[in-house]
Parts: structure tokens; C-alpha cells; sequence
């Protein structure tokens, strides 16, 4: 591709003013710097589309980051023609990546970017397009190359409270203390006396050498909750308030996580069902947040059922939403009269703002989320 | 002052002050540059916008001030107004869309230049130009780049100027030049100006630095002198123009009963000197050309015009007859030529003594000639003559003067003989050039003389005027320049549609000849056609089989040449008691040094970055990066010793 600067649409115009003014002035002479300009075209065109054409680049593998960002590995840009490239510019949807003064023949450089990517979403290198301008800046020539990898861009999470939860199970290393006790777990809470069985390790010695035969430790019963996210993909139409709801629906869940809950986590769009066991990592979250696409007219009854249906009965439901709409005020009322816990998660300016009986409502902005009512 | 915009501004500045006659401007503008960019470059001073714009005005309300002086014009004057708002703008740093402003206003004066200088001085000003446009926008553009020791900025490189000028040189000559030149007639007549020759008859009286510039080319043997126009009626002090209508012949001989008559080709480079006339040296039978409008070929003999004008092509061609018929003067007509008011009886006295005993009336009017050419000194700008009588204080008294006086008083004369005369004025071409077989006619070529009408024989001309005694060999440079100046003028200046087609029809012709000098002798075109391609092999494999293995070469050249350098580095310091630990790496060793008495830190800190730069980065090493690396170990070393 090969295209005009502003530069060059500027000196363009003024060669056009020179050709009018050797009409009036009857001068030929004024053809010459006509030419001269028209010639820094011509070697412009040539040069920069040889340079765009004979470069080749070397990205690292795939590279995660979050928003706010920059990568941290080199990207390796070679020149194996006979000829020099300069005014090098690698350009990818988020931005110039890298700008290069020159590179003689046959040599190569290494440069770490110094983009930030402010915003989530998945750039595969093989859409880096490198420009070149070379030597004048008049024309522009960028080429594609099929690079391999991709730089996906997580949402920046933020620390807040986890939502709410339901469906507690037990679960080792679970956050929450059940009525029951276990021979396993990290909260101590008594001893009883051993039954057969019991493993010989969690005999408790100390009250054992009291004569009172073998005693055994007892801990608190750890539960977990389960929590499902559905998530509207853009039904607002608004780019960044999808951005502030992706960057809100990763920070709750990585709070639930972080809580020992299970996360469930269904987009309206696809409807496709994510399940994170409790203390996992969270990548496949920030890997599918990163990759979430603004789909319209998803928030619909049928959909917001479909994905009801395809979450565990016991879980609450919290619905992340980019806009409040009748049907998913209707969903959310028929939840919480069928006694499931439902939390609603909007954007702050259009937020409902009465009471929804027993509905809990919470307002996101771009840095956080609070509770509404 | 490096910067190439500077030096294009600088250019900006000469061609505009050449759109004024005379050294002095464009000398003014050099300096105002020179002062302006030295305060610039030592303490900027940062004008408000409103004074920018205040010495826009200024320069243009001077320009047209200034432009009414004699010898100077008022176009251009916006020209000098940018002048004086881009030597504010030098005061400072410019930002980037400031800067392409700079670089478009410099290129609209380079277009003053294309206007109003047409001679040779334009061949230096387009090869600065083709070389500092192309040089600017490459700096305007590097500086998006960074310059860093990695990948350093491409070098201004000449093989891309070479095809920049070429391109300059095609589209010159292959643009269609269709409304370039076309000969379209001004609305208004322009003025009859064959008076700026009286001022060059005597170069004492103001001709000035301009006197010595061509006006005229002609291409023709034998050529003779150059009617401009006549001075017919005498009122006792000055020749005036003709007052009685005459007889204007405008019907010219078709092209097919032109051949083999004496034949002239003009060029005119100063349209101004012509009034409305048209310089030819003799009785014309045709004529042609694009730059002027309703040509009469008058009573007198010479051309006169509705309108002359500029155009990219002053060409005017001629047919001469070889032998013209004497011309009857008619009652009416004769008479007037016979006019003039009485003179003294002293200067009656001395006129028939002188011509007592010729009674021939063209032997009575070779007499006066050989008289004045005997008796006569040639002086520039020799005193007044009385006012009353001036050709009579002239003949008896003074007797030195310059060509309009000797024809003046040659014109009187033979009318006070009853001779019907007339002074004309024009050109008395010189040499050829020796290069180019082209007479060049200057201002200083202006001439007067006398012409008388004998019964039978018509118009016989007189030149009285003594040989001045005054260096007149023109120096070989100068021919040189003139010759140079025609192969402009006629190659480039009027270059126009008919040229260009022309162009065309001998490149076709010597394209055709070439195919069929092939056809007869293949083995040329064979074996040229199998080097071209043996070329464009070796260069589309140079970029892919070659190159890896001269990239190779030229990484391990990098890395001996960073080993070798950081090594010496090495060595300077462990002189002074400073090694390095064999486990740390450059970057470790360089952050121990802070604390340990290293001399020269900022210099071993240099070099090591470099080093790093060069050995783990590959980076290029340039000649300077070379000589700073080197100097830096000098200093390292120094400090140690």
C-alpha cells in the first residue's frame, strides 16, 4: 500500500500553484523546481516501496500484557537487501510500534517497542504493518508481513470486593467456614477421639499424652460458593463502557477467585460457558476478556435464558451489563423471586437507580465498582 | 547555518532580491540571513506572532515603495515581505508544520527566480535547488526518526539527488507545454518604449550595470545594421519620431516564394528595449513569429508592432530581398524629409566651404562622413552643447560626442544640402560567437546614424561616427558566458511546444534509425541485450544469496571491532588498579566504577554502552562513531596518566 503523506499532499499542491503560475508567467523556467518536487516523488515512491518490500521483522511469541502496558521483548528488524531502508516505522492496530532511523544493507537491529497498549483486545502481528518513508516523507509504503504470534492485551484489573456467592460446597482451602468439621483443612478447631482410619499424622499428640486415649485433630469445615458471570458483550454499542465492563467483570472475578469460588462465566453473545475451579490462575478469564468483541442486541430474554440454563443451578448470578434494559430487569426480578442470589453490575451512568427488591446493584467506571444499593 | 532549510531560505532570500536590479539587495538579504540565523543559533529571540505578521507587511509595503524607483519594479513585492517575515522566523526554532511552511515560502521565491532570471545565473540557482529541496525534506523527515548509534539516519545520498535531477530534466522536457507557450496578445497595447535606447546610445548617461547584457541573438551572415525606428522631424535642438502618418506596408511574401532570400532568425531576451519595434537590417519580404501582434513593415524600413510581450519563446524570423527597389519618396513626403529650422550663416558659410567644388549630392554627403570620421573624437558623455543651437556648437566648437550627435548633425547637414535625411536608430551586431555561431547584441550596441534618399539609388546610410579609441575585445570567459547563455536560451528558456515537438520527432527518428541499424547487424543488440541480463541477475541475486553472507561478515567485523575497543578500555583500567571481576558483566563492572576514583567516567561510560550497543545489538559502527569511540579512549587514557 502506497499512499500520499500530508506532507506530500501539500507539495503536491504547491507544484500544481507553481504549474499555474508558469501559465500566467508564460515562464517554462518554473517547470524545473515542478520537476524537482516531482522528482522527490518519484525517488520517494521507488525507495520506500524497495525498503517496505525487502525488510523483514522477527517478533517475539506471543506476548501478554495488561492495559496501560508496553511489551518487553525486542522485536528484531533485518534488512537483508543490497540496498539502504531508513525512515522505518512498524505500525500495528494499537499504535507505532517502532520508528528507525536507518538500516544499511544486510543489517538488523533489535528494539524493544515503546507503545503502551491502552486498551484490551488481541493484536496479532501478522496485522504489523511496516511503513516506510524513505528519504523524503512525501509517500508512505507499508507492507504486511504473515508474522506468527499475537500481543493480547488483558484488561487492567483493579482490586474490589467479591461478589456475592451461593451454592457453597466444601472445598479445600475454601474461604469459608462451614458448621461442620473436616480431618483436613487450615483453621484448627478441636480434637475428637481417633476413629479407625484416621490418618496416623493427624493424631494430636498433646492431648493425647493426657490418657484420654488417641485424639484426633479436627478443622473447620472450608466451603466455597459459586458465582456466574453473564456478561452482555456490547449491547450498549459504547466501546469503552464494554472496556470498563470487561476490566469490572475480571476484577470480580479474579475477588471471587481470590475467595476460593467457583467462577462461571457466560458471554451473551456466543454463549459460551467458561468454568475457573477456585485458586486457578485466571488466564483462560483474562485470555477470554482480552478477546471479547462488542456483539449487539444480546440482551435479550432468550438469551439471558439460554445462559441461565447452561450455569449451575446453585450458583448467584451476577449480570455484568453494559446497559439496563427492560428484559434484564424482568430476568433479574424472576431470579430473585425464585430465591437466587442476583447481583447486577452496570455502568454508573445507567445504572437503575431504585430498589429492585432483594436485587443488588453495583455502579463501574473505568477505575472501580461500588455499591448502589 | 548547516541546516539544509537555513541554506534553502538563504536561496529563497537571493532569488527574490534578483527580482530587483543590482548587487545590492541581494548582498542585504545574504547578511540580513547571515545576522539572523547567528542569533538564532546563539540566543534565540521568540517574536510575537503579531510582529511576524507586522514584517510581512513591512516587506511588502517597502517592496513597492522601493519598487518605484527607476530601474527597479514593484512585482514581487509579497516576495519581500516573506523575506523579511522568514528572517523573523530564523530568529527561532520552528516546529515542523513552521518548518514545511519555511520550506514551501523558500520554493515560492525559487518561482521569482524562475521568472525573472533567464539567463545563465539560473543554472546555479537550479542545481542548488535540486540539490537543498530534496536535502530538506530528508532532514524535515528525519527528524520523526531517531538517530541513534543502532540505526543511525540515512545519509543524504547522491545517487538519489543524480535521479531526482534527472526526473527535473524529463518532466522538463516531456511536459506538455500547450498552455505554456502559446502567443496569447495582452489585452492593452503596451507602451512604445524606443526611447530606453536613447539612454544606452551614451552608457554615460545611465545605462548602467545592464548595459553589457545581451538583448538580442541573430542567426544570419552578413548581417548589416539593425533598424529600431526612425527620427524623421528636426526642431532645431532634437529628432523626433516621425509626425506624418507615412506608408505602412503589411502584406509579406507567402513561405513558398521565400526560398533562397536572405534569411534571419532573432531571439529576443529584452522585449522591453524594443518598444514596439522590431530591430531588422534590411528591406523585409516576410516575417514570422509568436510575440507580437499586427506587424507593418513602415516607410522607414523597420518593423513596428500593435503590441509586443514576453513569452517563453521571443523568436522572430526574416526574409530579406536581395535587391530591393530604390523607394520614391513622394512630394508630400520628400518635402517633410527636407525639413529644419534655419541656420546660422556661419554654419551655411562653413557647409558650402567644405563642399565647394563636389557637386555630386552623394559624394557632397561621403564628404561630411569622412570629415567627421577625420576630424572627430568619440567621447561617452562629453559636456552639454548649447541649448539653442546644440548640432551647430557641436560642428564648429565642441566636436566629441557619441553616436547620436554625429548622426544628428550628418542628418542636418545633408538636409541643408537639399538631401531628404533621416537619423535612425538600432544595433550594429558584432562578431559571432565563436562557439555558437550566434551574434549577440548587448545594450552597448545601440547605435545612431544618418541615412539620406538619392534620386535612383534610395536609402544610403552614413555612420560619422569617428572609431572610439576604447577597449572593445570582449574577454574569453565572457564569450564563454554568452555562448552558454545561448545554449540556455535557445535549449532551455525557449523551449516550447514546437521545440518540444521537435524533441519528440528526432528521438522517433533516432529510435527508428536504431531499430533498423539492428536489424541489419544483430549481434550487438544481441550481446548488449545478454549483459543487461546478466546484470539484473547478478543484482536481483546480490539482495538474496550475497547479502546473509556479507551480513554475517560485516556482525563479526562489528564484534571483533567492539571487543577490540572495550578491550583497550580493559587495559587503561587495570593500568590505574581497576579490574574487572571475570563474572560481572560490562554493565555490572560499569556500575562498580561510581565509587572506585575512574577517571573519566562519562567516557568509559560511552564506550562500554557502545560496546554493549555493537556486541550484544548489532549495531552498525559509523567512521564518526569510530573517531568519538577513539577520542573517548584518548581522554580515558590522558585522565589515567
Amino acid at each position: 500500500m502506497t499512499r500520499l503523506t500530508k506532507t506530500g499532499q501539500v507539495l503536491l499542491g504547491v507544484a500544481f500553484v507553481m504549474y499555474l503560475a508558469s501559465m500566467t508567467s508564460q515562464s517554462g523556467l518554473l517547470l524545473f523546481p515542478i520537476g524537482v518536487l516531482l522528482g522527490c516523488f518519484a525517488v520517494n515512491w521507488v525507495s520506500a516501496r524497495k525498503a517496505a518490500a525487502g525488510l523483514t521483522i522477527e517478533p517475539p511469541a506471543n506476548a501478554h500484557l495488561a492495559e496501560g502496558q508496553s511489551l518487553a521483548q525486542p522485536w528484531k528488524i533485518s534488512n537483508p537487501t543490497a540496498a539502504t531502508a531508513g525512515f522505518i516505522r512498524v505500525h500495528s492496530p494499537a499504535g507505532p510500534l517502532l520508528r528507525i532511523g536507518g538500516l544499511g544493507p544486510g543489517e538488523s537491529v533489535s528494539l524493544v517497542p515503546g507503545l503502551r497498549f491502552e486498551r484490551r483486545g488481541v493484536f496479532k502481528n501478522e496485522e504489523a504493518r511496516i511503513d516506510s518513508f524513505h528519504p523524503f516523507g512525501l509517500i508512505r509504503a507499508g507492507r504486511k508481513r504473515q508474522l506468527p504470534g499475537e500481543v493480547v492485551v488483558h484488561p487492567a484489573i483493579y482490586e474490589t470486593a467479591p461478589p456475592q456467592a451461593s451454592g457453597y460446597d466444601a472445598m479445600v482451602g475454601g474461604k469459608f467456614k462451614g458448621g461442620r468439621r473436616s480431618s483436613s483443612g487450615s483453621q484448627f478447631s478441636g480434637v475428637r477421639p481417633a476413629q479407625p482410619g484416621d490418618p496416623l499424622k493427624h493424631i494430636h499428640w498433646k492431648s493425647t499424652s493426657k490418657g484420654r486415649g488417641l485424639m484426633t485433630k479436627s478443622f473447620d469445615e472450608e466451603l466455597s460458593g459459586r458465582v456466574a458471570f453473564l456478561m452482555d458483550a456490547g449491547q450498549g454499542g459504547d466501546l469503552k463502557i464494554l472496556d470498563d465492563c470487561a476490566r469490572a467483570a475480571g476484577s470480580l472475578m479474579f475477588a471471587a477467585l481470590d475467595e476460593g469460588h467457583h467462577v462461571e462465566w457466560i458471554d451473551l453473545a456466543s454463549l459460551n460457558r467458561l468454568i475457573v475451579p477456585p485458586f486457578a490462575d485466571g488466564h483462560e478469564i483474562l485470555d477470554t476478556l482480552a478477546r471479547l468483541e462488542m456483539t449487539g442486541d444480546c440482551l435479550r430474554a432468550d438469551r439471558l435464558h439460554g445462559a441461565l440454563e447452561k450455569v449451575s443451578r446453585k450458583s448467584a448470578v451476577a449480570l455484568l451489563l453494559t446497559t439496563v434494559n427492560e428484559d434484564v430487569l424482568d430476568f433479574a426480578a424472576n431470579l430473585a423471586a425464585q430465591g437466587r442470589r442476583v447481583s447486577v453490575y452496570a455502568p454508573d451512568k445507567g445504572a437503575p437507580t431504585g430498589g429492585l427488591g432483594g436485587i443488588s446493584v453495583f455502579g463501574y467506571s473505568e477505575q472501580g465498582i461500588h455499591r448502589l444499593s | 547555518m548547516r541546516s539544509a532549510l537555513n541554506q534553502l531560505v538563504l536561496l529563497g532570500f537571493i532569488c527574490q532580491a534578483l527580482s530587483w536590479s543590482g548587487w545590492f539587495l541581494p548582498l542585504a538579504n545574504v547578511a540580513l540571513w547571515l545576522v539572523c540565523v547567528r542569533i538564532g543559533e546563539r540566543r534565540p529571540v521568540l517574536l510575537p506572532g503579531w510582529a511576524e505578521s507586522a514584517l510581512l507587511g513591512l516587506g511588502s509595503v517597502g517592496g513597492i515603495l522601493i519598487g518605484q524607483l527607476p530601474d527597479q519594479s514593484p512585482h514581487f513585492f509579497i516576495g519581500h515581505g516573506i523575506t523579511l517575515f522568514q528572517a523573523g522566523r530564523l530568529l527561532r526554532s520552528l516546529d515542523r508544520r513552521e518548518k514545511l511552511f519555511s520550506l514551501i515560502a523558500a520554493t515560492v521565491q525559487l518561482g521569482v527566480a524562475c521568472t525573472v532570471v533567464l539567463d545563465y545565473r539560473f543554472i546555479p540557482i537550479l542545481v542548488v535547488t535540486a540539490i537543498l529541496i530534496p536535502k530538506t525534506l530528508m532532514e524535515l523527515e528525519g527528524e520523526h526518526f531517531p538517530d541513534t548509534a543502532a540505526a543511525p539516519r540515512p545519509r543524504f545520498n547522491w545517487a538519489g539527488q543524480v535521479a531526482v535531477f534527472a526526473v527535473m530534466i524529463l518532466f522538463f522536457a516531456t511536459f506538455p507545454r500547450g498552455l505554456l507557450s502559446s502567443a496569447f496578445p495582452p489585452l492593452r497595447s503596451g507602451p512604445d518604449n524606443g526611447s530606453l535606447l536613447d539612454s544606452t546610445l551614451d552608457a554615460s548617461r545611465g545605462s548602467g550595470p545592464t548595459a553589457s547584457r545581451v538583448i538580442l541573438q541573430i542567426k544570419g551572415e552578413n548581417l548589416g545594421y539593425m533598424r529600431l525606428f526612425a527620427l524623421t522631424t528636426f526642431d532645431g535642438v532634437r529628432w523626433l519620431p516621425d509626425s506624418l502618418p507615412g506608408q505602412n506596408y503589411s502584406r509579406f511574401l507567402p513561405p513558398e516564394e521565400r526560398v533562397g532570400l536572405p534569411h534571419r532568425v532573432v531571439r529576443v531576451k529584452e522585449v522591453r528595449n524594443l518598444g514596439r519595434h522590431l530591430p531588422t537590417d534590411g528591406r523585409i519580404v516576410a516575417l514570422e513569429g509568436r510575440f507580437f501582434a499586427e506587424p507593418r513593415r513602415t516607410f522607414h524600413e523597420f518593423i513596428a508592432c500593435r503590441s509586443i510581450w514576453n513569452t517563453a519563446n521571443n523568436v522572430y524570423e526574416y526574409w530579406l530581398d536581395p535587391k530591393p527597389d530604390p523607394q520614391g519618396l513622394g512630394r508630400r513626403y520628400g518635402r517633410s524629409l527636407l525639413n529644419h529650422p534655419r541656420q546660422s550663416a556661419r554654419l551655411q558659410a562653413w557647409l558650402d566651404e567644405e563642399l565647394a567644388g563636389i557637386d555630386s549630392p552623394l559624394e557632397q554627403a561621403r564628404h561630411l562622413e569622412n570629415f567627421f570620421l577625420e576630424n572627430f573624437e568619440y567621447e561617452l558623455g562629453a559636456p552639454v552643447l548649447n541649448r539653442l543651437n546644440p548640432v551647430e556648437d557641436f560642428i564648429l566648437n565642441d566636436r566629441r560626442g557619441h553616436c547620436e550627435r554625429y548622426a544628428s548633425a550628418m542628418a542636418l547637414l545633408l538636409r541643408m544640402k537639399g538631401i531628404p535625411s533621416r537619423v535612425m536608430l538600432g544595433y550594429v551586431p558584432g562578431k559571432p560567437n565563436w562557439l555558437t555561431s550566434w551574434v549577440n547584441v548587448r545594450a552597448t550596441d545601440a547605435h545612431a546614424w544618418a541615412e539620406g534618399w538619392f534620386p535612383g539609388i534610395g536609402w544610403v546610410w552614413f555612420d560619422a561616427t569617428p572609431r572610439a579609441e576604447m577597449d572593445l575585445s570582449i574577454p574569453p570567459w565572457r564569450e564563454l558566458l554568452d555562448a552558454l547563455d545561448v545554449v540556455w536560451y535557445v535549449n532551455i528558456v525557449n523551449f516550447d511546444a514546437t521545440a518540444q515537438e521537435g524533441l519528440f520527432t528526432s528521438g522517433v527518428a533516432v529510435l527508428v534509425a536504431s531499430a533498423g541499424w539492428a536489424r541489419s547487424n544483430p549481434q550487438w543488440p544481441g550481446g548488449i541485450l545478454a549483459l543487461l541480463a546478466l546484470f539484473l541477475i547478478r543484482r536481483s541475486l546480490r539482495g538474496r544469496v550475497a547479502c546473509p553472507d556479507r551480513a554475517a561478515k560485516a556482525r563479526r567485523k562489528r564484534r571483533v571491532l567492539a571487543e577490540h575497543y572495550y578491550g583497550k578500555l580493559l587495559k587503561i583500567l587495570a593500568r590505574r588498579g581497576i579490574d574487572r571481576d571475570p563474572h560481572q558483566t560490562p554493565l555490572e563492572f560499569l556500575a562498580t566504577l561510581d565509587g572506585r576514583g575512574c577517571p573519566a567516567l562519562p567516557d568509559v561510560r560511552r564506550v562500554t554502552d557502545r560496546f554493549c550497543a555493537m556486541r550484544y545489538g548489532d549495531a552498525a559502527l559509523s567512521e564518526e562513531d569510530r573517531r568519538e569511540i577513539e577520542a573517548a579512549l584518548d581522554r580515558i587514557a590522558r585522565a589515567d596518566a
